[in-house]
């Protein structure tokens, strides 16, 4: 696992955040340690998170007048996949779960996109195992990638085996490549198994995925 | 509406960045700080469409807007 594909790594995560569409607009970064470039991430996380925190708080505390259904209806027409991910982890994490039940796979999936599970640990546990597999599958199918591997951490095994399961090869490696805790990052290979992560490794370079391959053998390594 | 002390500054850029380059990685924070911000006010605002009458003016109040 190389300096470099751990800053790139990073900075794939920090685009992401910042809403650059082309990560290469963010190279000027790759000289950067990877720790740096984490630790900056994570304070522009809190930062979007904490920004009109008042205004938020204000909002979660009148979401208590409405019925979930009408909520629902709001989150999805009205406020968006980012300023419900904002709200979530302001809300009662029963009542979330139970707005959440409202939405469709596709706005639970943009939402997911701009969520820090973090902040919203336990209604993420709340949501049922066959839907963390239609969403997952969605976000896939929207290129979140980056988003996905923030999930990996608060997903029980269950789901998670599952989400595996329903995933391509070439998702997979994507998720990897950004996955965040060696821990997990180990038990997920574990699931996946030898066969099929070598299956996975090896056709990276049909899929243009070399370095993502590189990097996530390197942490392999690391981590046996 | 938010007040003035809500809003955050960005965090300082990472240590080992060239200096020259700080300042745009600054400038991209400010502008998906701002583009969060016009998003909520704006969420907020077509939120009321959606709200039912009787209700409104509870969430108004409860908003302090």
């Amino acid at each position: 696992m190389s300096r470099t594909s751990e800053s790139r790594a990073e900075t794939t995560k920090l685009s992401r955040l910042l809403g650059v569409e082309d990560p290469q607009e963010l190279s000027f970064l790759l000289p950067v340690p990877a720790p740096e470039l984490r630790d900056y991430r994570e304070a522009v996380t809190d930062l979007l998170y904490d920004d009109d925190r008042e205004l938020l708080k204000r909002t979660a505390d009148a979401a208590r007048l409405l019925p979930v259904r009408t909520l629902a209806a709001i989150g999805e027409r009205a406020l968006g996949p980012l300023v419900c991910a904002r709200l979530t982890g302001l809300l009662d994490p029963r009542r979330a779960a139970e707005i959440s039940e409202h939405f469709t796979v596709d706005f639970l999936a943009r939402l997911a996109a701009e969520l820090d599970p973090r902040r919203a640990v336990e209604v993420v546990s709340a949501i049922t195992t066959d839907t963390v597999v239609s969403v997952s599958a969605a976000m896939a199918a929207n290129g979140e990638h980056i988003a996905m591997g923030r999930f990996v951490a608060y997903l029980d095994e269950a789901a998670l085996s599952l989400c595996i399961e329903a995933l391509c090869d070439e998702d997979l490696l994507r998720v990897a490549f950004v996955m965040e805790g060696e821990e997990r990052f180990t038990s997920v290979f574990e699931m996946i198994g030898a066969e099929r992560a070598e299956r996975m490794l090896a056709a990276a370079n049909v899929n243009g995925l070399l370095e993502e391959a590189e990097h996530v053998t390197g942490r392999l390594q690391a981590a046996s | 509406m938010p007040s003035p002390t809500d809003h955050l500054p960005p965090p300082p850029p990472p240590p080992s960045l060239d200096r020259e380059r700080d300042a745009e990685l600054t400038a991209l924070t400010e502008q998906a700080l701002r583009r969060q911000r016009r998003q909520l006010a704006e969420a907020i605002d077509m939120a009321f469409d959606h709200i039912p009458r009787p209700l409104r003016g509870a969430v108004h109040r409860a908003l302090g807007v």
